[in-house]
């Protein structure tokens, strides 16, 4: 769910229009952006595909995950959120991860349906 | 016994045919080279051989002479990353496109060029080509698939026999810089020539004027349409010098004992490259028959100094675009490792070939050159790099001829032009015996 999630926001991402009030609303009712999330950072890494693409982002990418979410973690068990001014805003939460997911999946499809798009042709 | 067998009547009819259709078919080192120049300056040569492998090569000058001190090991990384993902096919489509058509297709390096072969069938030419097309020309080199790549970089460099070590070693002697880079990527280094430093390397180096494609199997015309389709930009990239300096490495590890050393020989481009050819085979490059020693008076001396112990010598002849090595190449025991290296040197030395040494050498030349222009796989990559460094593309038959008119005082001047030359040493494994390059007389 939360990857249709994601990919529901990468589609958006795409369009550089402007959010209206509606998505705001809906952003924020969310609720990640209060515990300092982006929306990327909810791909779950139970998923072999977001393994992968986990693998081909920079390090520091990687390492700014890690504490986003080891942030989040503290801050749900402290039962708290992040003060107004350090949440999330819907500007600031760019795709860093779906991109690669995308090219994942792709790759995986193209696999799977190889024999039936290129068929073996006797020489 | 055999001419018995063959005056039986079935016997008879198989020798006959054999001849018959040996005689009938014309030999690869005859066939016609044409070169042709396309408007992207890409120099087309090709032969259009009866046979139904068709081999095709893009040969670009990128090797790792080219590299320089922010990028050494590059060309390797480069050879290496042949097949991975390119804009428009992914590595697994490489991979099925080539293998469900029972095609090759790969990258080998030397110091002067990088070349991508492809060798298949001809009725698969068409997917293949495209394939082709795409790893030279739409590289994509993915940091991911890159670091993917570090273990086949490290499988590489284990592999490395000590021979090829210790004559990449001797270029770092002889060049320092240059053509004196290594063609494997220093340990140290792997995993950091990266997604950039690739690129850039790409395209100061993959250029039209730095480019030949040939192609054995298919007629000219048909190369010249794959050829068209290379979008290398003009231009004439990177330069390198290429010159002379002379010293010694040395390098200690278990084993063997391997010493190359060499004086300054010649160019492809030079005229006194089948000189030093003749002379290469005239010292002696190794036995030729199982468990026999050399015929040139290399082996012999060697022979006698190794005193028993196994000993193992070649001339070593290496021409490159503008300079060459020439000198010889020792695996030995390492007891012995010091008498043996002083005969050999000794030889090396001499300064004079006699006729008969001449004779010999210009038959040993000859056979390995038309016995090398027989195969197309080795003709096609020939050819190319004829092209590719020296301008044009000779067919064996005229190397042949012309290795006939050698004369032997052209020979002899080569061989005083080694003896008066200043020496590089490079010396690898268990090396306390082998004495070091001044003290060598």
């Amino acid at each position: 769910m939360r990857i249709v999630r994601a990919l529901f926001s990468a589609a958006k991402a795409a369009k550089p229009a402007e959010p209206s009030s509606w998505d705001r609303f809906l952003y924020k009712a969310n609720g990640f952006n209060k515990l300092g999330l982006v929306s990327d950072d909810l791909l779950s890494e139970l998923d072999d595909a977001v393994v992968e693409a986990l693998k081909r982002l920079p390090e520091e990418t990687i390492n700014q995950r890690i504490f986003r979410q080891n942030r989040a973690a503290l801050l749900s068990l402290n039962k708290t959120i992040l003060p107004e001014d350090q949440w999330t805003k819907i500007e600031d939460d760019k795709p860093y991860l779906m991109p690669h997911v995308l090219e994942v999946w792709k790759e995986a499809e193209e696999k799977k349906t190889w024999e039936d798009k290129n068929p073996i042709q006797a020489l | 016994m055999s001419s018995n067998m063959a005056k039986l009547p079935l016997m008879r009819h198989i020798v006959k045919r054999g001849l018959g259709s040996a005689a009938a078919r014309a030999l690869e080192s005859d066939l016609p080279i044409e070169t042709s120049v396309l408007a992207n300056k890409i120099q087309v040569v090709s032969v259009e051989s009866s046979s139904p492998i068709v081999r095709v090569a893009v040969q670009i000058k990128a090797g790792s002479r080219y590299e320089t001190a922010d990028n050494i090991g590059v060309a390797h990384v480069l050879r290496s990353a042949c097949g991975l993902t390119t804009k428009s096919t992914s590595t697994f489509a490489v991979t099925r496109l080539i293998q469900e058509r029972g095609a090759n297709l790969w990258a080998v390096n030397d110091r002067d060029s990088i070349s991508y072969i492809l060798e298949c069938y001809v009725q698969a030419l068409e997917p293949c080509l495209k394939v082709l097309h795409s790893v030279t020309t739409e590289q994509l080199f993915h940091p991911w698939e890159l670091a993917e790549n570090i273990p086949r970089l490290k499988y590489e460099l284990a592999l490395v026999p000590p021979q090829a070590r210790v004559i990449d070693m001797l270029h770092g002697a002889a060049y320092r810089t240059g053509l004196g880079n290594s063609l494997f990527i220093p340990k140290y280094l792997v995993g950091s020539q990266g997604t950039e430093t690739l690129h850039h390397y790409v395209q100061n180096t993959f250029l039209g004027n730095r480019t030949v494609v040939s192609a054995t199997g298919i007629s000219n015309n048909a190369a010249k349409i794959f050829a068209e389709r290379l979008n290398f930009a003009e231009g004439s990239g990177l330069g390198t010098s290429s010159q002379y300096y002379g010293g010694e490495l040395r390098k200690r590890c278990k084993g063997l004992a391997h010493v190359a050393i060499a004086a300054d020989g010649a160019g492809i481009n030079q005229k006194e490259a089948l000189a030093f050819g003749i002379l290469q085979h005239a010292l002696g490059t190794g036995a030729k028959v199982k468990y026999g020693s050399g015929a040139g008076s290399l082996s012999k001396l060697v022979t006698e100094a190794a005193a028993g112990e196994p000993a193992a010598v070649s001339a070593l002849n290496v021409s490159h675009q503008d300079a060459g090595l020439f000198g010889l190449v020792i695996s030995c025991e390492p007891k012995v490792a010091g008498r043996v290296t002083e005969a050999a040197v000794k030889a090396l030395k001499a300064g004079n070939v006699s006729e008969e040494a001449v004779k010999r050498g210009k038959n040993g030349l000859k056979a390995a050159v038309l016995s090398a222009a027989e195969n197309t796989g080795t003709l096609t990559q020939d050819i190319g790099q004829q092209v590719l460094l020296k301008g044009s593309a000779d067919s064996a038959a005229a190397v042949a001829s012309a290795i006939d008119s050698v004369s032997s005082s052209d020979v002899n001047n080569a061989a005083r032009k080694v003896a008066s030359g200043k020496l590089s040493m490079a010396a690898l494994g268990d090396i306390a015996n082998v004495p070091f390059l001044d003290q060598l007389k």
